[in-house]
């Protein structure tokens, strides 16, 4: 036998014991969204695209990559936007473990009238927790928010 | 007042009552306004304020050094302090500001947009524009997403005070206050605290100031009345006012706002003056009482037409309240007498004769009334003008409602802290930041908004901006909608006063002077007090005067209707502007700024009016009446003064009294016997530099005294303004002496006697019980000879009953110091008499008087007024003629003869010089002893005119 290759398969072994040992305890998600805002009033609707990562009891994170990038991230303590190289930083009174849950933030539910997730073919879903492949946001004034998720 | 009309009256009254009643149980579930927005109005604007108050009204905020909001609420919640679970509705807030959005920047942004980094702008929106993150307004009306911004900017915590907003009702905030003051790592701030604050000072402050008001209104109606049957009158007329009034104001207004009944409450305690009036009256007071009313209908009529809604309601209350108690008071008030019984009205009331003819002139001379009237009403006008004038205090400027209250310290803290939170800037930027922001937006507009819009889509009709940017500013809002009603309330109160005048005018005639001075005066003297103050004449100050001007009128009426025909009334008068002074006079203590100007602008203009309104009294009426008895010092003294330069022999009893009224001799009498003889003294220092400018022929005769003096004796004895005012100011003080000796006797001077041949044989005379006749002279002060008999029984310790004397005093000349010296005169060892009236019998009276040992006293030196008969001897060297009815009383006497004078030898000291003269040619020996006496002291020849001159008769 090759020196190499039992090499190669010993690392693959234990990567794959650690993806095992890890994905049980901390699952760590990530993909890529589409993000429609309909303006209801003007009519219009403005498209973003970016990225997204979860990783339980860490951290949520919110990658707006095209038009203009932004970045919200989401802690078990705090959340923090970033845009234009300006933060503004956060308490945070409750543990964001969904998508949907960011529009719970008090700084946010007030302009928020509900939330509808697809149940149909999740991105992700392990032990009990769900990222659903789409979800709509309904605003008080009108306007509401289409999102599309892919791992 | 008739019978019938009484009972109509009754009847009718009654039934207006329970109708009020009646209809005031229905009406009153409507209940009371109690927004103090809707005292403002109702327009477009008023709305807009109206929201973003009700928006923050709740907000409260938590000051807390903690390291999270987590950790601030956790420390709350460890003070016993229950959040509740709802957070602030901040959304109502920012729609509430979302017409003034423009105004509003967050500090990061206004830097960029200062330095001209519009796109770094525009990229920031457009990135947040694309986020998850919901705008705070709609895109079409803030594209560039800056109220955004700007709200999550200044919500960021900063340093070490972590903001809780909650929503908290004032109970709430008033319990957690409690809990939390004290600790130094909490503060508090927001509407609900200054809420709970102010409500729970002002609570106390109103049971506080009732339960004394209710105490003094209890206490003067005691005083007034002796007896607490006052009470149930009281509460009865006032129930009635009120039901009454608060029927009238349900049944014309839909709701009437709760600051109605404050301030009209208060107003119908005016009807505790007609109650106060009606129970002392001994007769039928209609007539006063019906022009009271009247003039204060007339005053607050205007009121009914402004266009501020709440200056309607108190007019109304107030009008239909008094007009309750006064129509009560007819009704059921005390039964006329006299003319009034009979039917028989006078035509005009300058008819009415006064009660006790001439009791209307006593008192103070008309003009020293107005001098000070004058100087009480207008010196404190003049005073601040100059003031401001000096820069002493500054110029009180326009409206500013910020002035209207001062926060809790601790809640002034709070609200610092709550602005340092918040990055060091208030919510709500002033109104010029925020034109400011607005300019600089619409420069972000013009540069980068069509980039904006071609970037993202967005239709250009977002970027349309209204021409002009109206910024919030609530406080300026109030502020002008208080300049407007400033200055209808000041043309209001203008009209009201002109109406009045016009009324008195009708009613009084000429007599109206007396009641529109009092109320002039009390209009500018408060004028004076409010520019001292710092003040405008803003609304509420304006409500005061209409209060104080309709009070001042009362007084009036009713001291005018003393003056004529009870004197009881003025009693009354007092105890109700004591009531009024004290209910009003309260409100100087309390917290609020706009209820401690209104209580001390009432205060002092009440005070004002009620003095001025006694000064004023009849002035007009004494001065068309031309029974004027006491001529002012200026009109007498300058026709002497005029007629002693071409002439300067006006004998002694024609020269005019010098600087005496009525007024001034009261006056020095009371300081007399108030404060004692020294006291008088020193005070009369003040006066005498007036009285030496204005005496002119006894300085001229001085002159010319000195004058022979110095010819006589060889020595040149300089007739000086200094010698001459010392010569007068010691003349004023001998009168003092002469008056305590005769009357109070509370400071009698030291007396000693000249142990001479001539007092030898007086005392034998005396102490052997026999009479004599005494000549006395102007030199010295003859009238503290009394002072000695005291002093010499105290001082011998012995029942020495001195011997009675009878004194002849010319009683015409000296009218005004005699007839206030013989109002306190001791008559009961000295008989005055006149000299005018000496007779026959006179003569026959005084021998008998003699012969049962008393004693005679007559002037040697002075012819009498209407005397024909003079005799002639030469004097200092000069002819001068003597009282012929004098020497030649002395021979009928059949009695010895002394000359007496009492000399000035010291402060309080005098002593008694005699000498007797031979009967047979007394008039040589007077005249001998008159030399010796005044060369020895000529500094007290009290003979203030030309003694050596023609002019004697």
């Amino acid at each position: 036998m090759n020196l190499k290759r039992f090499g190669i398969l010993i690392a693959c072994g234990v990567a794959g014991v650690m993806m095992m040992v890890h994905g049980a305890e901390t699952p760590a998600v990530s993909g890529t969204f589409v993000q429609r805002k309909v303006l209801k009033d003007i009519d219009v609707t403005l498209t973003s695209t970016g990225t997204w990562s979860f990783e339980k009891d860490r951290a949520f994170e919110w990658r707006t990559l095209k038009p203009m990038p932004s970045l919200f991230v989401a802690t078990p303590t705090n959340y923090t936007f970033s845009v234009g190289g300006r933060t503004n930083k956060r308490s945070l009174k409750m543990k964001i473990e969904d998508v949907a849950q960011i529009f719970e933030i008090k700084e946010m539910k007030e302009f928020v009238v509900g939330v509808e997730t697809s149940s149909e073919k999740p991105v992700f879903s392990m032990e009990g927790l769900t990222i659903p492949s789409a979800l709509c946001v309904f605003f008080k004034n009108g306007d509401r928010l289409e999102i599309e998720l892919k791992r | 007042m008739d019978r019938k009309l009484r009972g109509l009256l009754r009847i009718g009254l009654l039934a207006v009552v329970g109708i009020a009643g009646v209809s005031l149980c229905f009406t009153v579930r409507k209940g009371a306004e109690s927004d103090l927005f809707a005292l403002i109005g109702s327009s477009a604007e008023v709305a807009e304020l109206r929201s973003a108050a009700d928006a923050m009204a709740k907000s409260a905020h938590f000051l807390v050094k903690a390291d999270s909001e987590e950790a601030a609420r956790a420390r709350l919640s460890a003070l016993g302090i229950q959040l509740p679970p709802n957070a602030t509705k901040l959304a109502a807030v920012l729609n509430a500001l979302a017409p003034y959005a423009r105004g509003f920047l967050s500090p990061t942004v206004k830097g960029q947009l200062e330095r001209g980094e519009f796109a770094a702008v525009r990229d920031a929106a457009m990135a947040r524009m694309f986020s998850p993150i919901p705008p705070v307004l709609p895109l079409d009306k803030d594209p560039f997403l800056l109220f955004t911004d700007c709200v999550l900017e200044m919500s960021a915590p900063k340093g070490e005070w972590v903001m809780v907003n909650v929503e908290l009702t004032p109970a709430q905030a008033l319990a957690a206050l409690e809990a939390v003051r004290g600790a130094d790592d909490i503060r508090c701030a927001g509407t609900p605290f200054h809420t709970a604050v102010a409500s729970e000072r002002s609570k106390r402050e109103i049971n506080i100031l009732s339960a004394i008001s209710l105490f003094c209104v209890i206490l003067f109606g005691w005083l007034l009345t002796r007896s607490f049957r006052f009470v149930p009158v009281l509460l009865g007329a006032l129930a009635a006012a009120f039901c009454v009034a608060a029927a009238a104001l349900f049944a014309v207004f839909p709701k009437p706002h709760l600051i109605t009944f404050v301030f009209g409450t208060t107003l119908i305690g005016l009807s505790v003056d007609y109650v106060y009036h009606a129970l002392v009256a001994q007769r039928s007071i209609a007539k006063p009482l019906t022009f009271s009313f009247l003039s204060t209908a007339v005053c607050f009529l205007p009121l009914l037409f402004s266009k501020v809604g709440v200056l309607n309601q108190m007019a109304l209350f107030t009008l239909s309240g008094l007009a309750t108690v006064y129509v009560g008071v007819l009704a059921f008030g005390r039964k006329g007498g006299g003319h009034e019984e009979s039917g028989h009205t006078p035509s005009s009331l300058r008819d009415t004769p006064p009660v006790s003819g001439g009791e209307s002139t006593e008192g103070p001379h008309p003009r020293w009334r107005l001098a000070v009237a004058g100087l009480v009403g207008m010196g404190p006008l003049f005073a601040a003008l100059f003031c401001v004038y000096r820069g002493i205090i500054p110029m009180p400027g326009g409206v500013d409602i910020s002035r209207f209250y001062r926060p809790d310290p601790y809640l002034a803290e709070g609200e610092r802290l709550a602005v340092a939170a918040m990055g060091g800037s208030s919510l709500i930027p002033s109104a010029a930041e925020q034109r400011r922001n607005a300019g600089l937006v619409r420069r972000l507009y013009k540069a980068e908004g069509a980039n904006l819009c071609a970037m993202t889509g967005l239709p250009e009709k977002v970027l349309a901006l209204p021409a002009e940017f109206k910024a919030f500013d609530p406080k300026g809002a109030i502020e002008d909608l208080f300049g407007l009603w400033d200055r209808e309330a000041r043309d209001l109160l203008l009209f009201s006063f002109l109406a009045l005048c016009v009324v008195l005018a009708v009613l009084f005639r000429w007599e109206c002077v007396d009641f529109i001075l009092p109320i002039s005066c009390a209009y500018f003297a408060t004028e004076g007090l409010l520019m001292f103050m710092g003040e405008t004449l803003n609304f509420f100050a304006v409500i005061c005067f209409f209060i104080f001007i309709g009070l001042g009128l009362d007084y009036c009426v009713f001291h005018w209707h003393a003056c004529r025909h009870s004197r009881e009334v003025g009693r009354a008068v007092t105890y109700s502007f004591l009531t009024s002074l004290v209910a009003f006079g309260l409100l100087g203590f309390t917290e609020f700024a706009v209820t401690r100007l209104m209580g001390i602008t009432l205060a002092f203009g009440l005070a004002v009016a009620y003095l001025a309104a006694k000064l004023c009294s009849g002035v007009v009426r004494t001065a068309r009446s031309g029974t004027a008895p006491y001529q002012s010092l200026s009109s007498r003294h300058l026709s002497s003064i005029s007629y002693h330069l071409s002439s300067n022999s006006t004998p002694w009893h024609e020269q005019s009294e010098q600087c005496a009224s009525r007024f001034w001799m009261q006056f020095m009498w009371y300081s007399y016997a108030w404060f004692g003889k020294t006291f008088q003294k020193l005070i009369f220092l003040f006066a005498i530099p007036f009285i030496y400018f204005f005496s002119k022929p006894a300085r001229v005769a001085l002159r010319k005294f000195y004058g022979v003096l110095s010819e006589y004796t060889g020595k040149t004895v300089l007739a000086t303004h200094g010698r001459m005012f010392r010569h007068l100011l010691g003349f004023a003080w001998s009168l003092m002496d002469k008056t305590d000796a005769a009357t109070l006797k509370k400071n009698l001077p030291a007396m000693a006697v000249r142990d001479d041949a001539g007092w030898r044989a007086f005392k034998g005379l005396v102490d052997s019980g026999k009479g004599a006749f005494i000549l006395c002279t102007h030199v010295g002060t003859i009238g503290v000879l009394p002072a000695l008999a005291n002093v010499k029984c105290k001082r011998e310790n012995v029942k020495c009953p001195p011997p009675k004397v009878h004194a002849f005093q010319q009683m015409g000349h000296d009218a005004i110091f005699t007839r206030v010296f013989m109002q306190h005169f001791d008559p009961s060892k000295i008989e005055l008499h006149a000299v005018e009236g000496i007779g026959v019998e006179t003569a026959v009276e005084m021998q008998e008087a003699i012969r049962r040992g008393e004693l005679v006293i007559m002037a040697g030196d002075r012819t009498s007024a209407g005397s024909k008969g003079v005799l002639r001897h030469r004097f200092l060297g000069r002819d001068c003629v003597w009282p012929k009815g004098a020497f030649k009383f002395a021979a009928l006497m059949e009695a010895p003869v002394f000359g007496v004078t009492c000399i000035h030898t010291g402060w309080n000291r005098y002593e008694v010089h005699v000498a007797e003269l031979d009967r047979s040619a007394p008039l040589d020996g007077y005249v001998k002893f008159l030399e010796a006496e005044t060369m020895a002291h000529p500094e007290q020849w009290y003979q203030f005119y030309d003694f050596f001159g023609g002019g004697d008769a």
